[in-house]
């Protein structure tokens, strides 16, 4: 798997004024192989707006995005996203949530059961095929729809603040979980946040990017060893540089 | 602002015992007073207190009818006139144990239902498309909305006179009334439930590879469900409404016309009979139906609450 951004540009029109507002400027970034890259920046810097982006949902003014050396043209299930309210279909059971991407696909039904089986026991949600998105948890929630996107075997999965609205003991739960989903399930994810610590809890890779219009400030690798511990001293060395890089003020964009 | 650290990371406060609301035993238990005390806390704990409430109340009622019918409304008017200005509930019941053995009440219920059903279906079916043309295209939009804003108040009732001078007294006349009295409801549903469609599910639906196809058939399709069991129920109201007043005022069959019949032979027992009859099969269509229905797709509607705080963390 190869994400390749090349100098993507994006503005959005204000709708008062007419003015356009950039939100993207000029930015590039390749991902390659199964890894996870946390992208943090300042709020509303169009981080989510990169996300967007690269799902297909919306388009570069210029620039372009490719994956394998395909540029993209709109969605795609090679590449799944994960959103923040998790977008469950609420007229669907756990099961028939993931089976969507099969079902959609054209997989006979007979066939669906096997791969979703596997899936739902993996996000430990095995004995809840039958419930619907209303009778769980937030966590829970979030876990149906990372099976979800599974089911649907994307290259890349896309996830847009996935745990911003759990409270923090379900997030750490949820953080530790995803790690482990990851290890069965090899995939290249790509991890929008705007909790540093999230990020380098979690991280292969910590993009740092810039506020508005979004460019690309710092890009670390990261060999702490995993499980990592939040209070190991290289963890909050890491941390406190990031957070300096988020804190000094942006040069100022051309 | 940023995050918390472990260290920041609190334990849930403890949740305080749930207290028994119970009210104050004033009576001693030993007393009778008392022994029903406790059979109404108990009752009221498991939600028949209500029920029985309702009992009362429904018999309470018809007694109080019964005794006012006996006495002239407690003397006020003649006990003769009775039978013409308040029948007794004994003698509506003896009217439907009447009625029921005459076909003629059977195929009325019959014909204001068939007209009923008739028009509804259309209502729906215009409603739905309508709907559909709407919110796909601004041009249908702007050709269509001056006639909903000037026709959508018009009751239907106020369409009887022009039906009649098109159809005639019959079938055709009252299904016409049904179906433009029992459209906007339906119509107005169509057009707001496919602007809640939830854009994340259709963004979900794009991102799990999804045609715009499928997502008409799996995401919008479900969406708008609820609001459309919300606008059926209304319009069925509507179109009992239209038909009755047609049938009353010119169409010489069905429930409507029972209603003046039995006016205009004298035998207001047969009107009130009608009366109950129409609040029954009312209430079995929306409560039996359409309040399944509706409990059976409320959780498909996204949560307010639960959009808002979403919307509420990304702005932060």
């Amino acid at each position: 798997m190869k994400l390749r951004i090349s100098h993507i540009e994006k503005t959005y029109s204000t709708n008062e004024t007419g003015r356009r507002l950039r939100i993207i400027n000029d930015l590039s970034l390749e991902i390659e192989g199964s890894e996870l890259v946390c992208l943090v920046g300042p709020s509303g810097c169009g981080k989510s707006t990169l996300l967007r982006l690269i799902a297909g949902l919306e388009q570069p003014d210029s620039g372009d995005i490719q994956v394998d050396g395909q540029p993209i043209d709109g969605p795609h299930a090679d590449r799944g996203m994960i959103f923040q309210d998790y977008a469950l279909f609420p007229w669907r059971s756990v099961q028939k949530n993931v089976e969507f991407g099969l079902e959609i696909r054209g997989v006979p039904a007979r066939d669906r059961g096997g791969v979703t089986a596997k899936l739902i026991h993996m996000v430990g949600l095995a004995g809840f095929e039958n419930r619907f998105p209303h009778q769980l948890s937030g966590g829970m929630r979030q876990r149906v729809a990372i099976a979800r996107a599974l089911a649907a075997d994307p290259k890349v999965i896309l996830m847009d603040e996935p745990f911003a609205s759990l409270d923090s003991q379900v997030r750490k739960q949820m953080q530790h979980e995803l790690l482990r989903i990851l290890q069965e399930a090899r995939k290249t994810i790509v991890f929008v946040t705007h909790s540093v610590e999230e990020a380098v809890y979690l991280g292969d890779r910590v993009v740092v990017l810039t506020g508005r219009p979004a460019r690309i400030k710092a890009d670390y690798r990261l060999d702490l060893p995993r499980p990592r511990d939040p209070l190991d001293e290289r963890f909050i060395a890491f941390r406190r540089l990031v957070l300096g890089l988020l804190e000094r003020p942006d040069p100022v964009a051309g | 602002m940023l995050d918390q650290t472990p260290f920041t990371t609190a334990e849930p406060a403890p949740k305080a015992p749930a207290t028994p609301t119970l009210p104050p035993r004033v009576w001693p238990i030993g007393s009778p007073v008392g022994a029903l005390t406790v059979i109404w806390q108990r009752a009221s704990r498991n939600g028949e207190a209500r029920f029985i409430r309702s009992l009362l109340s429904v018999i309470g009622f018809t007694l109080f009818w019964q005794l006012a019918s006996n006495t002239g409304v407690f003397g006020i008017f003649p006990v003769d006139a009775m039978n013409l200005f308040l029948p007794s509930p004994l003698t509506v019941a003896r009217t439907f144990k009447e009625l029921f053995t005459q076909s003629q009440y059977l195929s009325h219920i019959l014909t204001s239902l068939y007209r009923v059903m008739f028009g509804f279906s259309l209502a729906a079916v215009i409603g739905v498309t309508a709907g559909v043309l709407i919110v796909s295209s601004k041009v249908a939009e702007d050709i269509l909305q001056p006639f909903i804003r000037l026709l959508q108040p018009i009751p239907g009732v106020a369409w009887v006179p022009l039906a009649i001078v098109w159809f005639g007294l019959g079938d055709r006349a009252a299904i016409f009334i049904i179906t433009v009295g029992a459209l906007w409801p339906t119509l107005l549903a169509t057009i707001q439930g496919l602007r809640e469609v939830d854009h994340n599910l259709v963004n979900a639906a794009l991102t799990l590879g999804a045609t715009r196809r499928q997502i008409f058939e799996k995401v919008t399709v479900p969406s708008i469900v609820p609001h459309l069991v919300t606008g059926f129920r209304l319009s069925m109201g509507f179109g009992w409404r239209a038909v009755l007043a047609a049938e009353m005022v010119g169409v010489s069959s069905g429930l409507g016309y029972m209603l003046t019949l039995g006016r205009g032979v004298g035998r207001t027992d047969i009107t009130l009979a009608t009366m109950v009859s129409i609040g029954c099969i009312m209430l079995i269509t929306d409560a039996f139906i359409f309040g399944t229905l509706d409990r059976k797709t409320s959780n498909w509607r996204p949560k307010r609450e639960e959009r808002r705080k979403a919307n509420d963390e990304i702005a932060n």
